[in-house]
């Protein structure tokens, strides 16, 4: 049979029929609802397509791209998506180490505090979002009252620009610690025990140890972890649309909230398919820079 | 860590971890607590600690009634949980065919194909949604839920996922299949499914869980009140004006009950599963 697809090209064997038609249903559908979108994208960014008046969409160059450059709200919302990955990335690694360091235990009971950590994770956006407006309300709110019970604050938490993308910050990485939790914990016990034995005996200290054999056994993961968390992160949308619309004065808008809002909102898809396409070229970058440095860490 | 703690060491390790995990874990603890409160109880409470701890009213699930009766949640939540079986019945078929026929069967082009598959992943879906709304709008699903049904069957992550647990299936199996005359479509659904079911069950809870949370889609997607999803409905509790606390923390613990079962039921698989989309780079 395996000769036989090889000998004429032109005639199928059944074996190639039923593979073709096993992926069909799948390759269909994500030409359909995947790839032709993107291609439509690259399309529409140079119209002014109005999906409410589909018979005044006109060719109009580079115009989009030119209004892009001087949008204001568009740049503040680049600035602050990159703003919101410089912060949640550390500090969701940060915390997700952290507990997976806590709970590689060998306790009774354990996975009932891993389940704890990892618990988060299944609520949806909506969920915590709403939680913690009520927890961040600057009136009457959770932590202002807490704090103010032992003379601190109050503070204005999402109602400042200063502070409210700090705010969003720290529910998504709350929110967001247990899978890497999750993953470090795998790494962390794939590391042999033997190494800490022979440290133990030369009379490393647990710090020294944590140090010299931990850290270093984590380097990949730690770098995968990273990075993946700086793809999703850059698709931040839910908790601003939930939580601020945006808003102190701009202060949490970004860049896939502006796609939403000019595209769909406005209905302006030909402007807001510019933004996405530059958004996607953005991503692109940093997943082909997230290439290079997970390959390079593996040759290592 | 690798050798027998002393009794001590124990104790102080259960309180350090305690005490960590109430203060990770106090947004859902003041969630649930509050959930049983009335309002005035709620903010009497909220400056100490009583914040976290229940007093429970004569109905104790007075506001978990008023939530449902306010809202249409539960209606939604049937919603949800009806166009999201649909998915992922159709999602398991689909995907598995693809990922066994990219692992096992011989097709022209098969390799050029799975490379622009796995190119795919990488597209956020964010960057394809206004246009995938166009599509959804001209084919005339906008309003219905074959809107969120269409483009959520196929995906690359699931036929890459199945495709890696049936390369790990050993090929002597089939053979002694084919020997006997087995068809290939009679060889995968009766011999090779059974086989892969961990996989199956870790498709499961993947994307129930994503479905179920997934907000920004339904959202451009059903615009009727009557066929809002369950984190529709959420969201315009929240906008539901005078606030009832009470009343919103129930509904939020309502919301989280379904994927907190199911994911006790299935937390192996569903590690299993964010341990293998981890590894696959």
């Amino acid at each position: 049979m395996r000769a036989a697809s090889k000998q004429k090209k032109h005639k199928l064997t059944k074996e190639n029929w039923t593979g073709l038609a096993f992926i069909a249903p799948a390759v269909i559908l994500l030409f359909v609802f995947l790839f032709v979108p993107f291609v439509m994208t690259l399309g529409y960014s140079f119209t002014n397509y109005n999906i409410l008046k589909p018979d005044a969409m006109k060719f109009v160059g580079l115009k989009n791209f030119i209004k892009l450059a001087q949008d204001t709200v568009f740049r503040k919302s680049i600035i602050n998506t990159f703003v919101f990955v410089i912060l949640v990335v550390p500090l969701q690694v940060g915390l997700g180490l952290g507990l997976a360091l806590l709970i590689n235990k060998k306790l009774k009971g354990i996975s009932i505090f891993r389940m704890a950590f990892f618990a988060p994770t299944v609520l949806s956006l909506v969920v915590v979002s709403i939680l913690w407006s009520y927890i961040y309300n600057p009136n009457n709110g959770l932590l202002n009252s807490l704090l103010g019970s032992v003379g601190i604050g109050p503070f204005k938490f999402l109602n400042d620009p200063g502070t409210a993308m700090l705010c969003i910050v720290i529910l998504s990485a709350w929110q967001g610690c247990g899978f890497q939790m999750m993953i470090f914990l795998s790494g962390l016990q794939d590391i042999p025990a033997y190494l800490y034995e022979a440290a133990a005996v030369d009379g490393a200290t647990p710090f020294q140890q944590f140090l010299n054999i931990t850290l270093p056994g984590l380097k990949n993961i730690t770098t995968f972890i990273s990075l993946s968390i700086v793809v999703s992160a850059f698709q931040l949308i839910v908790q601003p649309m939930m939580m601020t619309g945006g808003g102190p004065q701009n202060s949490t808008m970004t860049i896939v909230y502006e796609i939403y809002q000019t595209g769909f909102k406005y209905n302006q898809m030909g402007y807001g398919s510019a933004m996405a396409l530059v958004f996607t070229v953005m991503v692109l970058v940093i997943t082909l820079i997230q290439n290079k440095i997970t390959s390079k860490s593996n040759e290592e | 860590m690798q050798k027998r703690m002393s009794v001590p060491k124990k104790i102080i390790n259960y309180i350090v971890l305690i005490i960590i995990a109430l203060v990770f874990m106090f947004p859902l603890i003041w969630m649930v607590v509050s959930s049983f409160k009335n309002d005035v109880q709620i903010f009497t409470d909220i400056s100490s600690m009583k914040a976290f701890v229940p007093t429970f009213m004569e109905d104790i699930f007075i506001n978990y009634k008023q939530v449902v009766q306010k809202l249409p949640l539960l209606q939604a939540m049937l919603h949800s949980f009806g166009y999201i079986s649909v998915i992922i019945l159709i999602s398991l078929i689909v995907n598995s065919m693809a990922g066994y026929a990219f692992a096992r069967l011989k097709f022209p082009k098969k390799n050029l194909i799975f490379s622009i598959i796995l190119a795919v992943m990488i597209i956020p879906a964010q960057t394809v949604m206004l246009p995938q709304f166009s599509i959804i709008y001209k084919m005339g699903f906008t309003n219905s839920y074959m809107g969120l049904i269409l483009p959520a069957i196929a995906s690359p992550m699931y036929i890459f996922l199945f495709r890696q647990q049936f390369l790990g299936i050993p090929e002597s199996i089939e053979e002694a299949a084919k020997l006997d005359g087995a068809s290939q479509v009679r060889i995968f659904f009766q011999l090779i499914v059974p086989l892969a079911k961990p996989i199956y069950a870790t498709v499961i809870i993947l994307q129930f869980i994503a479905l179920w949370n997934d907000f920004v889609w339904p959202v451009m997607v059903i615009s009727d009140t009557s066929k809002q999803t369950v984190q529709m409905a959420l969201s315009s509790l929240f906008n539901i004006k005078p606030v009832n606390y009470g009343n919103v923390m129930a509904g939020l613990t309502i919301v989280t009950i379904p994927v907190l079962i199911l994911f006790l039921a299935l937390q192996k698989y569903y590690v299993a599963g964010v341990a293998s989309t981890g590894a696959k780079n």
